[in-house]
């Protein structure tokens, strides 16, 4: 079988007393969609940091394609191959959305001039944007910013995307629309870890689904079979480990 | 006069700095706002209790007692009206406002009482004395010293015992909880500048009283009121009285070096604590 | 018969996210009703727009035949509505007791004062000297209900009560709802942990994304139903 794209192993993190991550090991494969379930403080956002660089791990490597990143740089991981967009989607609101685009690829891709361009707009056009490249960012309806959260994602020529909640707020009628562009992502071969808690999104398209607790992994594998998994209902609707918070 | 006689004028004219300072420190406390139309309040009450005196020839302590509830009255006003709208537009507002308020009133002050600067007689009590030991001390000063000291622990025991405090203090920490303890916000803010410019009317006719003033005397009362404030540590009452004091006492031992350098000698020790306690001597316990 | 709370239509947003979208919901006198739903699903921000800490861009708020969603928080207060906030919002530079006496700033007539809450919560009563800022979860938690409490409220709203807690200080804290209802205070509860959810509430009502997806007498529901409406699956 082939080298999964992202491999973790044994990733372990903590603040203090509070464990975000310990012992969490998985791997996506090109053209697998992984999605990341847990209730809060489960160490979701901590994982994508951990997979993106921004936050170092305390101990467990973090593989790209079998090569060793555990140690590299947030930069040197986007330019091996790592996009991530944003829980909270904060474009650069007076400029417009292809603009919005080119600066994500010629910083996040280190691509310069035409090249760049022509990334800027092969990810606009993936996303479904290339009609709305002149729009001002700030003018763009909450469906259209996270399309081009996504879009920033992809201009940066990425092998994984690591998707943070990005279904929050939208309608009934935008959703599917959603789904379906992670559906394309696949389809054209990347690997993509999706983190997000409005599960039945996440159901329509994930081939594997990981549930984290408190910086466990609960249960991993079919997602409905997880979803049903005892354990899985416990950490979010009984009275599981719970942490004393404060002094 | 000699070094000790220096250090005793200087906190006795500290307490009056500290008097003009109280005001300050309790609307940055509750609303961290900095009223910049502060200093030109205490001018336009000592043209108010002049005007009282002079011209309607009321008896001085008359003219103060009236002059004090009128301040307080247009400083709810001014936060009800002008202030608590600017608080919703951000921090920078406020303090823009309070600016334009502080010039308009400078231009107002201008208008009515010409730029000659003026001073309000209170006779015999300007000269009289008492002896302390060796060193001879002025009632006047004593006086003004004596209503700093008590304002500052009227509003303190205010903040610390009664109902309204404990809401003022309760809004400093988190105002959108307080509102779900039933506090309207809007009042309370109105209150607290009331008591700020009640305080600063108190002590603006205390320093018309004890030099000569015009309308644009208000910048300077402003920094000096400022410089305590910063002294003692921003939101901290108690500190303000100190910051006061070690206010006066560095500009009346700085005069005693060189009469030049009194003034100096104040803003000097303001940017050494700066640079050494930024966060002043008695950071944070107006509302602690 | 009219309920206590009855809301209606209600949408409210967050910037251009729409948290809740024409939500329903009624509370009788003297019942309590736990929502439950999962993260996102607009518990917080129905509690909040009931308090009158967050605008409702449309639909209503009742209280007991009185519209109350055009009026400041304050002065829902005095009406009789007081929310023990998500994340517990202690003052911190007050102490304890001070706490509770701001609670009481806009107080009703009613069965709470000092002593009572102090005899409902014992570790409230040691407590009662200590800063704001120097208080555990469970203490802060407990202050928090206490300070509510202080206000003599008709309607009770609790948010998150065992988010963050030891299992011990929450099953402490809901032992307290008892007495606190027997006294004639309605509450609206919202919790995370299903069975404290069941446990302690006639009525619970599960959102998912700001609408109903399953409401119920606490005895009628499975969790199978509970687990599905939950995950919207």
């Amino acid at each position: 079988m082939s080298t999964p794209v992202l491999r973790v192993e044994h990733l372990a993190k903590a603040y203090g007393r509070v464990v975000t991550a310990r012992d969490v090991s998985f791997d996506v494969a090109a053209g697998e969609v992984l999605g990341v379930v847990g209730p809060n403080g489960a160490g979701k956002s901590t994982l994508l940091s951990l997979v993106t660089g921004t936050t170092p791990a305390d101990g467990g490597r973090v593989r790209l394609d079998g090569v060793d990143v555990t140690r590299a740089s947030a930069a040197r991981r986007s330019a091996l191959g790592v996009g991530r967009s944003y829980q909270v989607p904060r474009p650069f609101g007076q400029m417009s959305v292809f603009e919005n685009v080119l600066v994500g690829a010629a910083y996040g891709g280190a691509r310069r001039g035409r090249e760049a361009h022509r990334q800027a707009a092969g990810a606009l056009e993936r996303c479904g944007m290339t009609r709305l490249a002149d729009t001002p960012a700030g003018s763009l309806r909450l469906l259209d910013r996270k399309r081009l959260e996504l879009a920033r994602a992809l201009a940066t020529g990425p092998r994984l995307v690591l998707l943070d909640e990005i279904a929050g707020g939208l309608t009934d009628a935008e959703l599917p629309e959603l789904v379906a562009l992670v559906a394309d992502l696949r389809s054209s071969g990347l690997a993509v870890v999706w983190i997000e808690h409005i599960v039945h999104a996440l159901l329509q398209v994930v081939d594997r689904l990981m549930c984290l607790a408190l910086g466990d992994v609960v249960a991993i594998g079919d997602p409905h079979a997880v979803m049903r998994d005892p354990r899985v209902v416990e950490v979010y609707l009984g009275s599981g480990p719970a942490d004393e918070v404060g002094a | 006069m000699d070094w000790v006689g220096a250090v005793v004028q200087g906190i006795l004219l500290g307490g009056q700095y500290a008097l003009l300072a109280c005001g300050l420190s309790l609307v940055f406390g509750v609303m961290r706002i900095v009223n910049l139309a502060h200093g030109v309040l205490a001018v336009a009450a000592a043209y108010v209790v002049l005007w009282l005196t002079v011209e309607v020839s009321l008896p001085l302590l008359l003219g103060v007692v009236v002059v004090v509830p009128l301040f307080a009255a247009l400083g709810y006003a001014l936060q009800r009206g002008l202030l608590n709208r600017a608080l919703r537009q951000g921090e920078l507002s406020p303090l823009l406002v309070s600016f334009g308020i502080g010039v308009v009133l400078t231009n107002l002050l201008q208008e009515t009482f010409s730029a000659d600067t003026r001073s309000i007689a209170i006779g015999d009590l300007g000269t009289a004395g008492v002896s302390v030991g060796p060193l001879t001390v002025g009632v006047f000063a004593l006086v003004t010293c004596a209503a700093g000291v008590g304002v500052i622990a009227a509003v303190q025991l205010f903040l610390a015992r009664t109902r309204t405090g404990r809401a003022m203090r309760a809004t400093s920490d988190d105002p959108e909880t307080a509102q779900l303890m039933g506090i309207d916000q809007r009042h309370l803010y109105g209150l607290a500048t009331a008591i700020a410019v009640g305080t600063v009317a108190l002590a603006g006719a205390f320093v018309g009283m004890s030099t000569q003033f015009s309308p644009t005397y208000g910048d300077l009362v402003l920094i000096f009121a400022f410089e305590a404030v910063i002294i003692g540590g921003l939101g901290s009452l108690w500190g303000t009285l100190w910051g006061g004091l070690v206010l006066g006492v560095a500009q009346t031992v700085g005069s005693q070096l060189d009469p030049a350098y009194g003034v100096l000698a104040g803003h000097v020790v303001f940017l050494l604590v700066l640079l050494v306690r930024p966060s002043g001597l008695m950071p944070r316990t107006v509302t602690a | 018969m009219s309920a206590l709370l009855e809301v209606a239509g209600l949408d409210v947003h967050h910037g251009d996210l729409q948290a809740l979208h024409g939500l329903e919901l009624s509370v009788s006198a003297g019942e309590t009703l736990a929502v439950i739903g999962a993260n996102g699903a607009g518990k917080t921000t129905l509690l909040r727009a009931v308090a009158g800490s967050l605008p409702v861009s449309a639909g209503r708020v009742v209280l007991d035949g009185e519209p109350v969603e055009h009026l400041p928080a304050h002065q829902r207060v005095a009406l009789g509505i007081a929310l023990t906030p998500e994340g517990r919002r202690i003052f911190p530079s007050l102490d304890v007791e001070e706490n509770l006496l701001v609670g009481a700033y806009r107080a009703r007539r009613g069965p709470w004062d000092l002593a009572s809450v102090y005899d409902l919560f014992p570790l409230v009563s040691d407590r009662r000297a200590r800063s704001g800022a120097h208080l555990s979860g469970g203490e802060q938690q407990a202050v928090a209900i206490g300070r509510a409490l202080m206000s003599n409220p008709r309607l009770l709203l609790l948010d998150e009560v065992s988010l963050g807690l030891a299992p011990v200080v929450v099953g402490e804290i809901y032992a307290a709802l008892p007495r606190i209802v027997e006294r004639g205070t309605t509450v609206l509860v919202v919790e995370q942990d299903l069975d404290q959810a069941l446990g302690c509430a006639d009525r619970v009502q599960c959102l998912l994304e700001g609408r109903t997806v399953l409401e119920g007498p606490a005895g009628s529901l499975s969790r199978d139903d509970v687990t599905a409406a939950y995950f919207g699956i």
